[in-house]
C-alpha cells in the first residue's frame, strides 16, 4: 500500500499496529511544520529543531494514548504547543536571572542594542518577514498563539478550539482582536499596509 | 466608524457572511471610505504571512531523532535488565528465598484449604436446593388457591 496517500490517522494506526514505516512517514510530513510552528515561539531554529523532535518522540512513546475520536493533528499540535509554552517559561526565567545578573552599565547596553534593532532605518517599508516576526514576538501570548496556529499553520478554528482548549467564539473573536492588534503594531513600525 | 461593520472585516474576507450580511457590508463599503481603508489595511496584513521566512529543517533532523529513539529502546531494556539484575543479585537472595518459601506455604494452604473448603460446599449446596424446591412448591400451591377464588 502507499503510504503516501494515507490520512494522518491511518498512518497512526498504522504505527498504532506495530508499522515503524508508517512513523517515519508521519515524521517526514510534519517535521518542517512543527520546526515552523515552534520557531515562532523561540526565535532560535536549533532550539524549534530540538521540540519538534521532542514532539515527535513523544508521539513514538505515546502512540497508543492516541485515540481516532480527534484529529492526528489537532493531538500532535497540543503536544508542540505544551512542549513550546513549557519553553517559553524556561526562556522568560532565563532573561529575568541574566538581567537581573548584569550591573547598571550592562543594562544601559541592553536596551541600547533594542533601540538598534528598530525599523526607523528600513529602506523598504513593506511588510518584510522580520517586521512581521518582530510584531508578532510583541503581541500578547494568547493572541500570538492564535494566531500562529490559525494565520501560519493554517488550522481550523475548530482544529484550534480544541488544541487551546478554549471555546470556539473565543477562538473566533481571540484572532480577529489578535490580527487587528497586529495590524496596528505594523502600522507603528511605519509599514505601509496595501 | 460603525463597530458592527469592523467587526465584519474578517468575516467578510474568511466568506463567513450570510448573502444578505454581504450585500449590506457591501453597500457601506461602497460609501465608507474608512472601512475601505481597514479591509485593504487587513487584507495586507493576512497577506503579509506569505513573506514569513520558511524553517526547512536540517538534513541531519530525522539521524537525530532516530539516534533519540535508539537511545529511548536501549534505555528501556537496560531499566528492564538492572531491575532483572537486581532481583538475581545475592544482595536480594535471602529475600527471594522468604518470598519463594511463602509462595509455596501459600499455595499449599490454598490447595489443601480449597479441597476440603469443596466437599463442604457440595452438601450446602444439595442442602439448599431442597429448600428451594419446597419454597417453589408453596408457591405453585399458592398461585391455585387464587386461581381456586
Amino acid at each position: 500500500m502507499d503510504k503516501m496517500t494515507l490520512t494522518d490517522e491511518e498512518l497512526i494506526l498504522a504505527f498504532q499496529n506495530g508499522d515503524r514505516d508508517a512513523f517515519n512517514h508521519i515524521v517526514n510530513r510534519y517535521k518542517d511544520k512543527l520546526t515552523n510552528f515552534l520557531y515562532r515561539f523561540t526565535y532560535d531554529i536549533d532550539a524549534a529543531q530540538d521540540l519538534a523532535q521532542d514532539t515527535l518522540l513523544k508521539v513514538y512513546i505515546n502512540k497508543d494514548s492516541y485515540k481516532q475520536i480527534a484529529k492526528f493533528s489537532t493531538w500532535i499540535y497540543t503536544i508542540a504547543s505544551n512542549l513550546a509554552k513549557t519553553e517559553l517559561r524556561k526562556i522568560k526565567r532565563r532573561k529575568t536571572f541574566t538581567i537581573s545578573d548584569l550591573s547598571t552599565d550592562d543594562r544601559e547596553f541592553v536596551i541600547h542594542r533594542s533601540d538598534e534593532d528598530s525599523f526607523e532605518n528600513e529602506e523598504d517599508n513593506s511588510v518584510s518577514g522580520k517586521i512581521l516576526e518582530k510584531c508578532l514576538d510583541e503581541l500578547d501570548n494568547e493572541f500570538k498563539n492564535i494566531i500562529i496556529l490559525r494565520d501560519i499553520q493554517e488550522l481550523s478554528y475548530d482544529e484550534i478550539s480544541k488544541i487551546l482548549q478554549i471555546p470556539l467564539g473565543t477562538v473566533k473573536s481571540r484572532i480577529n482582536r489578535g490580527r487587528f492588534k497586529l495590524k496596528d503594531l505594523l502600522k507603528q513600525k511605519g509599514v505601509t499596509l496595501y | 466608524m460603525n463597530c458592527n461593520y469592523k467587526d465584519k472585516i474578517i468575516s467578510y474576507i474568511e466568506n463567513d457572511l450570510t448573502k444578505k450580511e454581504i450585500a449590506e457590508f457591501e453597500s457601506e463599503l461602497e460609501k465608507n471610505s474608512e472601512l475601505q481603508l481597514e479591509l485593504n489595511e487587513m487584507k495586507a496584513t493576512l497577506n503579509s504571512f506569505k513573506n514569513l521566512p520558511k524553517i526547512e529543517t536540517s538534513s541531519d533532523f530525522i539521524v537525530n531523532l532516530n539516534n533519540r529513539i535508539d537511545e529511548y529502546e536501549s534505555s528501556k531494556i537496560r531499566i528492564f535488565n538492572n531491575v532483572f539484575r537486581r532481583i538475581l543479585s545475592y544482595n536480594y537472595l535471602p529475600q527471594i528465598s522468604i518470598g519463594a518459601v511463602t509462595l509455596i506455604f501459600l499455595l499449599a494452604i490454598n490447595y489443601f484449604g480449597f479441597t476440603n473448603f469443596d466437599t463442604n460446599s457440595k452438601t450446602l449446596l444439595s442442602n439448599s436446593s431442597e429448600v428451594v424446591n419446597i419454597d417453589d412448591s408453596e408457591v405453585a400451591d399458592a398461585d391455585s388457591l387464587d386461581v381456586i377464588e
